[in-house]
């Protein structure tokens, strides 16, 4: 029992450490502001090309605030929710070491595997509340600017507000779950250097180089296995009735990610040498 | 003071082993997740011939199924760089590589839908009694038309009949079996495999994949003679409820381009393509249909294309050859187009022998 109170206060105080740390909120800030912007940028051409008939989301956006959320996922997820998650995952082992607070952490009676799972618990609600704020965005921009209504399925049939903002939830779990295996990966790489950026950027590069490799049409036969593959199926969840086949496999697919990098991690940091 | 080091270095082997243990369980669960191709031994099933299964086919009343199929070719086409042809021409390529989804609704003869999966578009097909509707997210835009009341014309033969008709017919040409058992989806199936007797024939077997209890083709592949899988079509997932009867009921939605047709069958087809009439040669599998071409603009992208192609040249003529696993066509220098699931030299029979 109080292994498990130690566990969450543990969890807290990291938690409190990457929400309080201004340079996450910065990230964040950016996060929403880049919405805001899309938003603006779509309201203006909007009002200059009223209506052409075009499917795509971004389209859609001037006709119903809710696919800004949609839309400014689909935005985000290519490069800028994958650089804030490579930002909180490369501080994770590898700024406590540079600022000479990991071996303090390790003093204190908390094993290396506890600080490991600690580490990975808080890197995937940093990524929940990176893609929540994202869609959070998305909607109350798309509100003031679009407003809001019942909007239409991809597959042509009119869903209810409560439903599509569901929905939008959803899909926003379902790529926090990609962005939290994105997160061990660069948990992992965050153990093998005392430099965070070093580690940050290497993260986001991994992340950009599975996005590159997805688009090569010659590794057609890699592409299901890449991380990154199914990560835009989440607008599968705009068809009626929803269709979660890429969805499901796509899970599937950040588990083995998630599970192979965050056991890579422990074994690594636990037989590290913690000098600094 | 060693013993309880010993002890711990013990506990962490242990720990480590078990990590390892689980991380891979769970890597593999993630890879199981991926590839449902189950390795399990083929179903027992009764023994059918392929008269039988063809009667069972036939008889079959399904009320209601919903059903998600995976469309594969794989034909050896080059990639096709981007931006030949229109938009219309690059969607229906597209048809001819890669992978595509389609989910399937039925329930009853009345109520059907069929909606291709692709991207982040969807594009539909709904049958709601005499209501038809086709969709298109993409272009945003709802075709409506009615189907004439018609009744169904009763067959003056028995399905039984038929079959044993379509069979005879068929032997000619083709060798019919049942052969061996399988799953598709989840599902045990029976196999009919049609064999081509033509030698010069491109197409190896075609395998289709019969449901063994409810009896609806689950999955059908053409093998090309090399052996392998040219194009095929797979059930990845089925489930025999009927469906709601909210999936078939279209309301073209606020805002989207709406077209009413009048009822489809007549004037369509009024439009002959120019040119000669296409003369074919061999019959069955062997068959090769030449055509003379009106004579086309000169399409830079297309003659640059055309000039890609290997070059050939016979008796029959010069040409350029395009060759892929399941289809030959050969386009003359002169305008003629000659086409078949056949070996190049059967086409060169054919474009001699005018």
């Amino acid at each position: 029992m109080s292994a498990a109170r130690g566990w969450l206060r543990l969890l807290g105080s990291e938690l409190r450490l990457i929400i309080g740390r201004r340079r996450n909120q910065v990230g964040l800030g950016v996060l929403f502001g880049l919405v805001v912007m899309v938003g603006i940028v779509l309201k203006v051409s909007a009002m200059r090309h009223p209506r052409s008939p075009s499917g795509d989301l971004i389209a859609a956006v001037a006709g119903n605030g809710i696919f800004l959320g949609f839309a400014a996922l689909s935005i985000e997820i290519a490069l800028f929710l994958p650089l804030a998650i490579s930002v909180l995952a490369g501080d994770a082992i590898a700024g406590e070491a540079n600022q000479g607070t990991l071996r303090y952490l390790l003093v204190a009676p908390v094993g290396r595997a506890r600080l490991v799972l600690v580490k990975a618990t808080s890197l995937a609600i940093g990524a929940l509340i990176g893609a929540v704020v994202v869609a959070t965005a998305g909607v109350l921009t798309g509100a003031v600017l679009f407003g809001i209504g019942p909007p239409t399925s991809l597959s042509g049939s009119q869903l209810g507000v409560a439903d599509g903002l569901w929905r939008l939830l959803l899909a926003a779990l379902y790529l926090a779950a990609g962005l939290a295996a994105l997160a061990m990966i660069g948990l992992f790489i965050s153990t093998l250097t005392e430099q965070p950026i070093a580690a940050t950027v290497a993260t986001a590069m991994v992340g950009t180089l599975f996005w590159i490799l997805d688009s090569v049409p010659q590794l057609d036969w890699l592409h299901p296995w890449l991380l990154v593959d199914r990560w835009l199926a989440f607008v599968d969840l705009l068809r009626d009735p929803p269709f979660t086949d890429r969805i499901v496999a796509g899970l599937w697919v950040d588990l083995a990610y998630a599970a192979v990098f965050l056991t890579l991690a422990w074994l690594r940091l636990r037989t590290k040498d913690v000098t600094s | 003071m060693i013993d309880a080091m010993k002890a711990e270095s013990r506990r962490s082997v242990r720990t480590r082993a078990w990590a390892l243990v689980l991380a891979g369980a769970l890597a593999l669960a993630g890879i199981a997740g991926l590839s449902v191709r189950a390795a399990s031994a083929d179903p027992t099933l009764p023994p059918l011939t392929p008269a039988e299964l063809l009667g069972k086919v036939a008889a079959a009343d399904v009320p209601g199924l919903s059903a998600t199929f995976e469309q594969r070719s794989d034909l050896g086409l080059p990639a096709l760089p981007a931006g030949v042809g229109d938009d219309e021409t690059a969607s229906m390529l597209s048809l001819l590589t890669g992978t595509h989804t389609v989910r399937v609704w039925t329930a009853g003869d009345q109520k059907s839908k069929v909606a291709l999966v692709d991207g982040a578009t969807e594009s539909a097909l709904i049958r709601n009694g005499s209501d038809v509707w086709a969709w298109s997210s993409e272009k945003q835009e709802a075709v409506h038309s009615t189907l004439p009341a018609t009744k169904r014309p009763s067959p003056t033969v028995s399905p039984t009949e038929a079959i044993r008709t379509l069979l005879t017919k068929l032997d000619g040409t083709t060798d019919v079996t049942t052969s061996g058992t399988g799953y598709v989806a989840g599902r045990a199936v029976y196999q009919l495999i049609l064999t081509p007797r033509a030698t010069e024939s491109l197409v190896g077997q075609v395998r289709v994949s019969i449901d063994a209890e409810h009896f609806v083709p689950l999955a059908a592949k053409v093998l090309a003679s090399d052996g392998q899988e040219a194009v095929g079509v797979q059930a990845t997932g089925i489930d025999f409820a009927v469906p709601n009867d909210s999936i078939f009921a279209f309301q073209p939605p606020a805002g989207v381009t709406v077209t009413a047709r009048a009822s489809s069958g007549k004037g369509e087809k009024a439009e002959k393509p120019k040119g000669e009439a296409p003369k074919t040669f061999g019959t069955g599998w062997a068959t090769v249909t030449v055509v003379t071409m009106p004579t086309t603009g000169t399409d830079q992208q297309a003659k640059a294309l055309l000039d890609s192609l290997p070059a050939v040249s016979g008796s029959w003529g010069k040409g350029r050859l395009l060759s892929t696993t399941l289809l030959t066509a050969v386009i003359t220098d002169d305008g003629r187009v000659a086409v078949g699931a056949v070996v190049p030299d059967a086409l060169y029979r054919a474009l001699g022998s005018r």
